[in-house]
């Protein structure tokens, strides 16, 4: 039941009044998380993790800022203070909940690189079938930089060693590879665990899919995946929202506030932090939302698990399984005559089902 | 507010209404004079425009709260009769509200929501709509990427509310809300809002609810939030699918955030009675997020990131201008009218025009939105802008519109233009009357078409004589006319077919020609108009004059041509096929003319008989004539340079190698003291003038004109022996007579005779300048390069077309044409015969004082329509 979350603005923020302060930040979310079908797991208390790039250019090179730790997050003092006194243009944050690897800091998330940050929500399925062909297939120096034991560090293992056969150098120390490469990559990354897993689970009857949210940045450019290999479950919840400020209307309340087009601030999150669901648009399974400088892309990734038809209701059984499905929070006012909107998480009505199935 | 100038200009504020949140949309109704502005706080407000008044306010949603801002209205249109609204925003909904007649006494308007529009999947924000009134169909822009449809809207409304019970049964009565009863930490759902949803359930919707279907949705249309969607006037429908027309159909350009614009064409299939949607082209790429777009055609206009704003040329989706406001900030919004473009960023108004550049800000906050409308009486034009203060400004741009400083008068005048533009669609029949040419006549000269000024105004102009010509060719009636786009993004060439649909003298067994009508719309700039009489750029006619630049040079043969093919065609007369070629560079060369003659042979033909031109003009005022033959030219740069600076006389001279002194050796190498030219090889091609056509000259002299000094040996060494001219000299340095220049470049013109190959003598003269250097033993370094070169042409004056037109000029004029050559070039001509394989006849139109290239550029009218009169014969007669 990790949770992720990932903002860019054109101006800096305060880390607090992502982390700590709404009411809803994934801090809270860690302990508070709207969506307790998890029973067995209900809090993301295995650690976390925030890495936000610094300002100042001295201190900007190679490289975000890290600061992780395996208290709960909501526990954490040093986490509070450096929240309230830390602006970043760019953070990613992470909170865990175990999966895969032992209660560590090196199992956090997230990882860094250099210039590149990444994270990951969800999980590999059949990671121990594949770990092998996975280890394999990197050079040593991507080998020798997996530390910890999860797969999703050895996910981000990959993805270097795919940037760096693409002909980029991921120890680049000023980051900007540029949106086509990092997405390139990406695809590359998932298309390997793709494959190598469909070889692996060969012979077994039955078989959880991958669920692959992944985030990476290299200071300039986000890419986010929102990916399963299935095609017909849900992937990994994943929202994003965008707009030209984000405003704290009464204590703990937030609003991203749009008065026009512009994307100065723009959030990329596994569960949203604000009580608006119109603040709020979920990212379409199997595609790959970019962040160029301050403008959200969105590709389809298009291969046997993509379904054609946009009204496919993909069954999010198994992401709410895995604690993995978050939903949009309602702001106390609920407009009586609007139709069913998938992402408030209302059904539809029984005729319009039919004429799907 | 001034332009650059210092003439005033007046963009007058009408009228100024204030609401608590931003405006971030507006639309108008002209016709039934109302004004409808989206609000953030999910208002719709209407004001009544004659009064000002705000006399409604529609909210959207049924919130209890007096304000909120979950419905914020992003975009809003309407439908062309006016009887329709359609409003999108931040609640993922498309609201369609019908709009009544307002009441005369009490300012009351009925408005009713009639429909709400909306998806089962996320698809955002809306952000942008257009409305297909022949189809019946909204199409709508999402934040997700995708563009959604729903088309028959009105039967579907109309089917909606009348059958009630199946609509009730599809509202969301039963709503499963993960957040709301999920289960708390402890096990129990949270209780106190879950209430609201129960409340929901409501008995009684007035609005039809419409889903869009799964077909109707364009997953990932673009790869980024789709911001516009611009519906395009059918009536160009014709101009964009090149050969064919349906008239079902219409078509959208949608641009986006990833900075592509794509152009979709939406159709309706008769059988099933649905829409279909075909993305015809996305080859617009605008490399940056394009923010807002509008679309003044043939131009699609978009506003982009950092103030850029990009012109396009939809027939050809070419880039044609890109302009930069002074802020830098985004373009959130893009209006246009005739030209002027309005382009708002945070900081105001933005005003271009021709090279102005003007800049207001209306001090609304950061301006949001904005619209250009006629009011109803057509006469004042109106510029709303909506801001973040939530002001809503009307200013009235009639004046600044027409207020365009005295150089620039000379433009077209505004309302003539739109009438003209408004009246393509209708078929005109082509005519050989005069005044029906002098229209044609009057509105090509319009178009300040200067190919050498490479600024937006004239490239603008260009693309729009070009698209006028395309136009005016299928309201002729030519079964095909298109523009083809040229590699570097020049002025397109059009093409245009009529088939021969005449049975006329054509005999029996003989096959029909294709004959190939080669013309240029571009023109010489008209210099300083000070030196000229009347307006360069308006047609004048004088005293059987017509006056104008390119009236000799060559709209006016053209127009001659176009309508003698056009009148044969529409009685049904025209007997062999004719093809148009008409560039838009000439003046410049005619750099790429080739490419797209081997591009597009296909289409243009390859069975082509004869190549036909107008292109100069007689050897005095009275004697017709035909060219037979024109000169080749080689015009090259001969640059050497130092590695040293520039020096001077007394402290360098005589101790280097000067970069002058080796120019001018080199120069005297070029001719001997009999100005005989001395590359070699150079006279070694050259024939002897033959007996007849000794005679020929010798005819010229008694017959023509012409300065009685001129001997039929001056006419040769003009027509027909080439020559060498030094034409021009630059070097680097203040010119100071003490100071040696690190650089010098000499300009030679080099004319040739038909029996010189360009590329030999190139060659020779490359060798032969290289060798001189060479025995300089000079430190400098030596550079040629032809700027540009054409063949010489020589034509057969005894073949069958030049027979032909000997016969018809004669009949026309009453006295035989003399049979002239040229000492001039035209760079295309020998092009245009090889490609084709077909021979080419020059047919000059007007007077030795046509004046072509220099002010006062004039056509006699009697040469103008006899060159018609004989066109018409001729055509047939091939």
């Amino acid at each position: 039941m990790c949770r992720f979350l990932i903002f860019k603005g054109k101006q800096p923020i305060r880390l607090s009044h992502l982390l700590t302060r709404p009411a809803h930040s994934i801090i809270n979310q860690s302990f508070d998380s709207r969506l307790r079908l998890d029973r067995r797991r209900p809090m993301n208390g295995d650690g976390f993790g925030v890495a936000y790039y610094p300002l100042d250019d001295e201190l900007s090179e190679d490289g975000p800022c890290l600061f992780k730790a395996i208290t709960p997050a909501w526990n954490n003092q040093n986490l509070s203070t450096l929240a309230e006194k830390t602006k970043s243009d760019l953070v990613f944050a992470h909170v865990r909940a175990s999966t895969y690897g032992v209660l560590s800091e090196t199992n956090c998330h997230p990882f860094t690189y250099h210039s590149l940050c990444f994270m990951h929500n969800g999980g590999i399925s059949n990671f121990k079938g594949i770990k092998r062909i996975l280890l394999n297939h990197i050079k040593d120096e991507y080998l020798n930089f997996i530390q910890g034991s999860t797969d999703s560090e050895c996910a981000f293992a990959l993805f270097l060693d795919t940037l760096d056969k693409l002909g980029y150098d991921p120890k680049k120390q000023d980051g900007d590879f540029g949106n086509v490469p990092l997405r390139k990559a990406m695809l590359q990354t998932i298309d390997y665990i793709r494959n190598w897993t469909k070889e692996a689970n060969k012979n077994e009857v039955h078989v959880e899919p991958s669920l692959l949210n992944f985030a990476v940045t290299d200071g300039s450019t986000v890419i986010v995946s929102r990916y399963i290999t299935s095609k017909t479950d849900e992937a990994a919840s994943l929202h994003f929202s965008c707009g030209s400020s984000f405003v704290e209307t009464s204590p703990g309340e937030y609003r991203v506030e749009r008065l026009d087009r512009n994307q100065d601030v723009i959030m990329v999150a596994s569960e949203p932090l604000t009580f608006e669901r119109g603040d709020w648009t979920a990212v379409p399974t199997n595609s790959i939302l970019t962040i160029k400088k301050q403008t959200i892309l969105l590709h389809p990734i298009i291969d046997e698990y993509y379904q054609e038809d946009p009204l496919y209701l993909r069954s999010s059984t198994l992401a709410e399984s895995k604690g993995l499905m978050g939903s949009i929070p309602l702001a106390k006012a609920v407009e009586k005559n609007v139709p069913p909107l998938e992402r408030e998480g209302r059904t539809r009505p029984p005729t319009a089902v039919a004429h799907i199935a | 507010m001034y332009n650059s100038r210092g003439v005033a200009l007046h963009s007058e504020l009408i009228h100024r209404w204030n609401h608590a949140f931003s405006i971030l949309s507006i639309v108008a109704f002209p016709k039934k004079r109302l004004l409808f502005a989206g609000s953030q706080d999910s208002k719709i407000l209407v004001f009544d425009l004659p009064t000002y008044n705000l006399i409604h306010t529609i909210r959207l949603g049924e919130s209890q709260e007096e304000t909120h801002t979950r419905s914020s209205v992003l975009c809003l249109t309407r439908s062309e009769d006016e009887n329709f609204l359609f409003s999108g925003g931040a609640d993922s909904l498309v609201r369609i509200w019908s709009i009544g007649e307002k009441a005369i006494r009490d300012d009351f308007l009925p408005v009713t929501e009639t429909a709400t529009v909306y998806s089962v999947t996320d698809i955002g924000d809306i952000f942008s709509l257009a409305y297909l009134d022949s189809l019946e169909t909204i199409v709508f822009g999402c934040q997700n990427a995708s563009l959604l449809y729903v088309e028959n809207l009105i039967q579907k409304i109309q089917r909606a509310s009348s059958d009630r019970l199946e609509n009730i049964n599809r509202l969301p009565h039963r709503r499963y809300d993960k957040f709301f009863d999920s289960l708390g930490p402890t096990g129990c759902s949270s209780n106190s809002l879950s209430q609201s949803s129960l409340t929901s359930l409501q008995e009684n919707c007035g609005a039809a609810i419409i889903e869009v279907p799964s077909e109707n949705i364009i997953k990932y249309a673009h790869n980024g939030f789709v911001y516009s969607t611009n519906k395009l006037c059918p009536r160009f429908n014709q101009l964009l699918e090149k050969n064919s027309s349906t008239s079902s159909s219409e078509h959208i350009i949608s641009s986006a955030g990833d900075g592509i614009s794509k152009l979709w064409e939406f159709s309706r299939d008769k059988q099933l009675n649905t829409v279909k949607v075909t993305l015809v082209n996305d080859k617009i790429d605008n490399e940056d997020s394009v923010i807002s777009q509008t679309i003044e055609f043939p131009f699609l206009y978009c506003g982009l990131t950092d103030g850029i704003l990009k012109i396009w040329d939809l027939n050809t989706q070419q880039l044609i201008s890109t302009l930069k406001t002074k802020n830098e900030s985004d373009i959130i919004s893009i209006s246009v009218y005739m030209d002027h473009i309005f382009a708002i960023d945070e900081s105001g108004i933005t005003h271009f025009y021709q090279n102005q550049v003007n800049h207001w800000n209306p001090q609304q906050g950061k301006i949001l939105s904005s619209e250009i409308f006629n009011k109803s009486n057509a006469e004042s034009v109106s510029l709303l802008t909506g801001g973040s203060d939530g002001s809503l400004t009307l200013w009235d741009i009639t004046s600044l519109l027409s207020a365009v400083p005295l150089s620039d008068a000379l433009q077209i005048n505004a309302s003539s233009k739109l009438q003209a533009t408004n009246s393509w669609a209708v078929y005109q029949p082509a005519s050989l009357d005069n005044e029906e040419m002098l229209e044609t006549l009057r509105e090509l000269v319009s178009y300040q078409t200067v190919s050498q000024c490479k600024d937006t105004a004239n490239t603008l102009s260009l693309r729009r004589c070009a698209i006028y010509l395309q136009q005016l060719f299928l309201k002729f009636g030519a079964t095909n006319a298109q523009l083809f786009p040229l590699p570097d993004g020049g002025n397109p060439v059009v093409f245009a077919y009529f088939q021969g649909n005449g049975k006329g003298t054509v005999e029996k067994g003989s096959k029909k020609k294709r004959i190939l009508w080669y013309g240029h719309y571009d023109v010489i700039s008209s210099g300083n108009t000070l030196n000229w009489n009347t307006d360069p750029f308006t047609l004048t006619c004088e005293n059987g004059y017509l006056k104008g630049r390119g009236v000799s040079d060559n709209k006016g043969p053209l127009v001659s041509a176009i309508h003698s093919v056009a009148y044969l065609f529409q009685r049904g007369e025209l007997v062999n096929d004719v093809v148009f070629l008409v560039e838009g560079s000439e003046e410049t060369g005619s750099a790429n003319l080739k490419h797209v003659c081997e591009k597009y042979h296909d289409i243009i033909g390859k069975d082509i008989d004869w190549i036909l031109l107008s292109n100069s003009t007689w050897v005095d005022q009275e004697h017709p004539c035909l060219n037979y033959g024109l000169r080749g030219v080689i015009n090259a740069q001969i640059k050497i340079w130092s590695d040293r600076p520039d020096g001077h006389s007394g402290l360098n001279g005589g101790v280097y190698d000067e970069p002058m002194v080796n120019l001018v050796k080199i120069a005297s190498k070029l001719q001997n003291e009999q100005n005989e030219i001395q590359i070699p090889n150079f006279y070694s091609p050259l024939k002897d003038l033959t007996e007849v056509e000794h005679e020929r000259f010798q005819k010229i002299t008694k017959l023509a004109n012409i300065d009685e000094s001129t001997t039929v040996e001056d006419l040769i060494t003009n027509w027909a022996k080439p020559s060498l001219s030094m034409t021009t000299i630059k070097f680097s340095g203040p010119g100071n007579i003490t100071v040696i220049p690190k650089s010098v470049t000499m300009g030679i013109s080099i004319r040739l005779v038909p029996e010189q190959s360009v590329e030999q003598v190139k060659q020779d003269l490359k060798t032969y300048i290289e060798e001189s250097f060479k025995q300089m033993n000079s430190q400098n370094y030596l550079e040629i390069k032809v700027l540009n070169e054409a063949e010489g042409w020589l034509g057969d004056p005894t073949n069958h077309a030049y027979r032909v037109l000997k016969d018809e000029i004669t009949a026309a004029w009453d006295v035989e044409p003399l049979l002239v050559r040229e000492g001039g070039s035209i760079s295309c001509l020998r092009m245009l015969e090889r490609m084709f394989d077909a021979p080419a006849v020059q047919i000059p139109c007007g007077q030795s004082t046509d004046n072509g290239h220099l002010a006062n550029e004039n056509l006699r009218i009697k040469n103008w329509s006899n060159l018609t009169e004989i066109l018409s014969n001729v055509f047939n007669k091939l």
